[in-house]
């Protein structure tokens, strides 16, 4: 018998919704799991299971008073730390914001979630500003020597041991798809422009989104369905005719060798696009040499928006942030207009050239490994993000996964099997607005493969 | 990090003042100067990948 705790979001409020649990068991049973996963993975940056109780009593009572089960009713949901909460500090992985005021509102997302009934738990533990950079409590459930993803590590590491259902990371370069593929889980960069951001500590204006982590591809689609409200209608529904009979997806396999994707992890990807075929969907060889480009203007616009966010702090109080950050901050600093100008530049092209790739063969959405290789040891992990992208480290992830954010298209990653004993991710961009086309390819495979939740959830 | 770059110039030691209102810290410069390095090297490549690609693609004469 599973417990609560276990349960997907779904399943979750369909048991609410027959009376045969409340949304304060449901709290109580995550709680618990929480408190007996956290002295070995420390993914919490602050819990609040007073405030958590009190609110799912009054959502309980809603649900009495009312007979309605909003869709997230008993959804423990856990917020990356640089994303406000109302009542709870916003402190960013950062002593530079150790006496920063508690915010009185929630980010906009936040909002978003409480109204569709999701319990909000506590803040999940992020490296410092999202940048990478230091190294946080946070240890990887299958490995504690080995890195857990990032820059939302807390998040993913919270989902992946059950410490909450869902969980808000943020993505800038793949900081929401990179510790989903560590840790097993579903992750998505939504669409660029399409989620109000607002309450979130921002790191580069232009390339920064919110994103859902969850156990299964139906959880995601729920919590994002919930995050996006009012929007929804700018996306586009996205239907396959039976399987995925007729839907067409590209693959550059050229390019992989070139971002250092491993044997092992080519392989999976391999077994995964065959699961693809299997449910009918054609998949079509592309290549795009420009791949190459999204990195550099990847990190010169996200640098320097950066900069631009924490002159001020840095002025004032540089010992407060880690040597790492400072030293990236400081580069945004020194990057010149005209070179800012070539990013964007940059950025139009190569936004043109995978549009046009993937309409060249007909094809919604494109395929590839999330990650290169299985997650390294803390000890061999590099964190210099503009440093070599040939070996272990994020630069390495980077150049696969910035490419999404550079050109706004949304991006998620499903869990697709394992290599040396650690999840790998399968990774679907599609044209902007074009969620819809992701969640169903992702559910078709992930039904197929019939994996998800065996290689999550830690016991 | 390791440095590829002996440091930053001057040129780049007063825009940091200009703008961060400070020099950098001293254990941070050959890190800073590292990391400037690598990035504008990673630029410099666009633009002659670029280059290389416009030239691809324009018609033989």
């Amino acid at each position: 018998m599973t417990e609560l705790w276990e349960k997907t979001i779904s399943e979750t409020r369909a048991l609410i919704a027959a009376g045969e649990t409340s949304v304060v068991e449901v709290t109580e049973s995550v709680i618990a799991r929480l408190e007996s996963t956290e002295p070995k993975v420390h993914a919490w940056a602050h819990l609040d299971a007073s405030g958590a109780k009190s609110s799912a009593q009054k959502i309980d009572t809603a649900i009495r008073d009312t007979g309605i089960v909003p869709a997230l009713a008993g959804a423990m949901v856990g917020v990356k730390d640089v994303i406000d909460v109302a009542g709870m500090p916003t402190v960013a992985g950062s002593e530079s914001r150790a006496g920063a005021g508690w915010p009185d509102r929630d980010a906009s997302v936040v909002s978003a979630l409480r109204g569709s009934g999701a319990t909000i738990l506590g803040k999940t533990e992020t490296f410092e500003f999202a940048f990478g950079q230091g190294m946080p409590p946070t240890r990887n459930p299958r490995d504690p020597l080995r890195y857990a993803g990032g820059s939302s590590i807390g998040s993913g590491v919270a989902v992946a041991v059950g410490s909450a259902h869902a969980t808000l990371g943020t993505d800038t370069g793949g900081s929401v798809r990179n510790p989903a593929a560590v840790n097993g889980l579903v992750g998505l960069k939504p669409t660029g422009g399409l989620l109000d951001l607002e309450g979130l500590h921002m790191l580069s204006d232009t390339l920064d989104q919110i994103g859902p982590l969850t156990r299964t591809v139906a959880d995601c689609a729920l919590v994002f369905s919930s995050m996006v409200g009012d929007s929804s209608g700018k996306l586009r529904p996205f239907r396959a005719r039976s399987g995925l009979g007729g839907v067409r997806i590209a693959v550059d396999r050229a390019a992989w060798p070139g971002w250092n994707v491993t044997d092992s992890v080519a392989a999976e990807t391999e077994k995964a696009l065959g699961v693809l075929t299997e449910l009918g969907a054609q998949i079509l060889d592309i290549h795009v040499p420009e791949w190459s480009l999204a990195l550099p203007a990847s990190l010169a616009i996200a640098l320097t928006e950066a900069f631009a966010h924490h002159a001020r702090a840095l002025h004032e109080n540089p010992d407060g942030y880690l040597a790492g950050t400072r030293v990236m901050l400081e580069t945004g600093a020194l990057i010149t207009p005209a070179e800012v100008e070539l990013a964007f530049r940059v950025r139009t092209f190569l936004t043109g050239v995978v549009e046009a790739a993937l309409s060249e063969v007909g094809a919604v959405a494109l395929a590839a490994p999330t990650l290169p290789t299985s997650p390294p040891t803390l000890r061999d992990m590099n964190l210099a993000l503009t440093g070599d992208a040939t070996g272990d480290g994020l630069a390495s992830a980077l150049q696969m996964l910035t490419i999404a954010n550079l050109t706004g298209m949304p991006a998620l990653s499903v869990p697709a099997g394992m290599s040396n004993g650690h999840p790998v991710g399968l990774h679907l961009t599609a044209q902007s607005f074009c969620e819809p086309t992701l969640f169903s390819i992702a559910a078709a495979y992930e039904s197929a493969a019939g994996q998800s939740r065996s290689i999550s959830v830690m016991r | 990090m390791t440095g590829t770059a002996d440091g930053l110039t001057a040129h780049e030691r007063m825009m940091l003042v200009a703008t961060v209102g400070r020099t950098t810290a001293e254990q941070d410069e050959g890190d800073l100067a590292a990391s400037l390095h690598q990035l504008r090297s990673g630029l410099q490549a666009v633009v002659v990948e670029l280059e290389r690609m416009s030239c691809r693609d324009r018609p033989e004469p």
